[in-house]
């Protein structure tokens, strides 16, 4: 049973959004990575890169279904087929097919868990339908991590694989971190005044660099952005994020500035 | 140890656990008959993968990666038995010519639709059904046999998921007429999947070794014992009916025949061609041949490329 | 329909021992699927949890068993919903554990 928070129309607004940004991510995730199953660079990758597209595309079933409950207007349509709904909610990197296999180390290694840390913050929601189903979720994405990590050190094994990883990063990681959304969003401190989120997208981003970039370093791949650590402040610091381009209501990095 | 005295040690029943102490023949005959079931694996993945993109929902979507994957662990389990044959696996799967895989025809036909991959799994997935549980009761080779008790299972959900979307689709009447076109090509292409009749071909080197038990005439006919009356349950035709007096199933087209592999139709006016015409065609393989291969190899070739440069 | 027709729980639980798992030999109750049963006037209501939330089989065997509950005396509806409760190996009743141990699994 929704509490309170159902009668808070900011707060309702931004969750709708949340949820199908969440799944929206889930489901073109898992079909950008079930094309590169058959053409994975071995056997093994892609068993497993197939067991990872059933989990997103089934994150993104049993995530669909929340928009139909919540009481508000206007709701997206769950997508059934890719091509349901015109307006994605997902980030642009999973737009199209990717070309080469990089691209899905890639996305997986910072899509995935971004979104991952942005479930983390939903754990305790006092959204329960979604704070229960979040559980499930964070259970398997463990295996998501490992595998991702594995897949980035294997690639990185190589100078040009790594290189070819760096130019994914570069295109991927500034899109990420605006994924995150704009210091104090309206929305966000809706969600955060009703208990429905916990921490900021300040926190967030932060959380989330703490959790990539180590990764990234440690292989030889050169965080884009100038981003790196402030010791005496204990944060990443980064030069600007293209928020002109930024598409707060979609959450996605457009080609071109969007009128906010 | 010679020929004789080792097809003698394998009818007592013992199973051979590794290339040590085998006639050299045992050994490529083994080699041939698990790289035919490993390339079939393997190439069910772009062909089916090609075809769930036209799935009904997202659940239909994630049971057809479900199967995708399956049936590429199925692949890695042969392709890891040939490993440890010697065969290096490697440049067997990523440097073949797309020509020289040995996958049946059938894969090298396109599936277009929902409706064509749900055949596929009703019958290609029975065919590999058949043909695997048979290696399965008579294979002498002990890590084979052990392998597919997990293969022969995951098989039996692909029979169930393509058995219950045929019955889904035959219910639609305009899904009904898809189901039907896609019967009436795929029926006789996977007739001809089991290979020439037994009159034309006897497998006693195959038989002997204990890599095969049933002919092929008589895997077709457990074939159609499963696959014509699941049709004729959902009341779709299919050139193939029981005969009670010869206890068997008889073909009612001509057998083999003219295939038209881009329009997907079965040239029957023509009346029945020979074997020798129907080789041929595999010979010069389909037109998707090139296509499902190249989807298979492209990651790999794409990173070798990147580190030779 | 008086409810003294009614299967009780434990004989629902009994008849969903014979839904097996689409691609184990295991009933979906020794799988530890089963997460609740209630039986309310003519209605059967299940709670099912899945080994996965990208199962692929979640649509089969919910059709299983709406299918066998619907087999048993008085009852006219079936109601199956999905719990998104965790599952484990650790779920498997010992029953289940033996036959996927007697082959090779686990």
């Amino acid at each position: 049973m929704p509490g309170d928070w159902t009668e808070n129309d900011a707060a309702l607004a931004a969750l709708v959004n949340l949820v199908v940004v969440l799944a929206d991510n889930k489901y073109y995730l898992g079909r950008r990575l079930s094309e590169w199953v058959a053409g994975a660079p071995s056997l093994e990758e892609g068993v497993s890169a197939a067991a990872i597209v059933q989990e997103e595309l089934g994150h993104a079933r049993v995530l669909y279904p929340l928009l139909e409950e919540l009481p508000f207007p206007h709701r997206p349509q769950p997508l059934e087929r890719e091509q349901d709904r015109q307006r994605r909610y997902a980030v642009s990197y999973v737009d199209s097919p990717w070309p080469a296999w990089p691209h899905a180390v890639a996305a997986l290694a910072l899509i995935d868990t971004a979104i991952t840390t942005m479930l983390e913050h939903l754990s305790g929601s006092s959204y329960e339908a979604l704070a229960r189903r979040v559980g499930r979720i964070l259970h398997e994405e463990s295996f998501h991590m490992a595998y991702a990590e594995g897949r980035v050190r294997s690639l990185c094994e190589t100078e040009a694989g790594r290189r070819l990883l760096q130019e994914q990063v570069d295109v991927l990681l500034p899109e990420m971190l605006l994924w995150f959304g704009p210091p104090g969003e309206a929305g966000v401190e809706a969600l955060r005044s009703e208990g429905l989120v916990a921490g900021d997208n300040e926190a967030w981003r932060q959380s989330y660099l703490g959790r990539v970039a180590p990764l990234l370093l440690e292989v030889g791949v050169r965080l884009p952005l100038g981003l790196q650590w402030d010791l005496a402040h204990r944060r990443w610091e980064w030069a600007e994020l293209p928020w002109e381009r930024w598409n707060r209501l979609q959450r996605r990095l457009e080609k071109a500035a969007v009128r906010q | 140890m010679d020929r004789e005295s080792f097809v003698e040690r394998l009818r007592s029943g013992r199973l051979v656990e590794g290339p040590e102490h085998c006639p050299e023949d045992y050994i490529e005959s083994l080699k041939r008959t698990l790289i035919v079931s490993a390339d079939t694996e393997l190439i069910s993945v772009p062909a089916y993968f090609r075809a769930a993109q036209d799935a009904p929902n997202l659940n239909a979507y994630i049971s057809a990666m479900g199967i995708i994957q399956d049936e590429m662990g199925h692949a890695h389990i042969a392709y890891r038995l040939l490993r440890d044959l010697g065969v290096d696996v490697e440049s067997l799967v990523y440097d073949r010519d797309p020509r020289d895989f040995k996958h049946p025809y059938a894969f090298d036909v396109p599936l277009d639709s929902w409706t064509e991959l749900v055949v596929a799994n009703a019958f290609y997935d029975r065919a590999g059904f058949v043909l695997l549980k048979d290696i399965f009761l008579h294979t002498s080779y002990g890590p084979w046999k052990r392998a597919l008790v997990k293969v022969n299972r995951e098989e039996t959900f692909h029979l169930r998921h393509g058995e219950r979307w045929m019955s889904i689709l035959a219910q639609d009447p305009q899904k009904r007429e898809e189901l039907q076109r896609a019967v009436d090509w795929m029926f006789v292409l996977t007739l001809e999947w089991f290979g020439l009749p037994d009159s034309l071909k006897r497998h006693k080197d195959q038989i002997d070794y204990g890599l095969k038990g049933k002919s092929n005439d008589q895997l077709r006919q457990e074939w159609m014992a499963a696959t014509v009356p699941l049709c004729q349950k959902l009341g779709l035709k299919v050139p193939a009916h029981y005969d009670p007096d010869r206890e068997e199933y008889v073909i009612d087209c001509p057998f083999p025949a003219e295939f038209d592999a881009e329009n997907k139709r079965w040239n029957f006016e023509k009346g029945p061609i020979t074997w020798d015409e129907v080789l041929q065609r595999w010979r010069a393989r389909g037109p998707a041949n090139r296509e499902l291969v190249g989807q298979l190899q492209v990651g790999h070739r794409q990173l070798r490329e990147a580190l030779a440069a | 329909m008086g409810a003294q027709d009614m299967p009780t729980p434990a004989q629902v639980r009994e008849a969903l021992r014979e839904v097996m798992d689409p691609e184990l030999p295991v009933s979906i109750v020794d799988l530890g699927l089963v997460r609740g049963v209630e039986v309310r006037d003519d209605t059967v209501h299940v709670r099912l949890t899945f080994t996965s939330l990208g199962c692929p089989c979640t649509d089969v065997i919910k059709e299983d068993v709406q299918e066998r509950l619907l087999l048993l005396p008085g009852v006219r509806r079936v109601e199956v919903e999905e719990v998104f409760e965790p599952w484990s190996v650790r779920d498997i009743t010992p029953e289940g554990l033996i036959t996927l141990r007697e082959l090779g699994i686990t």
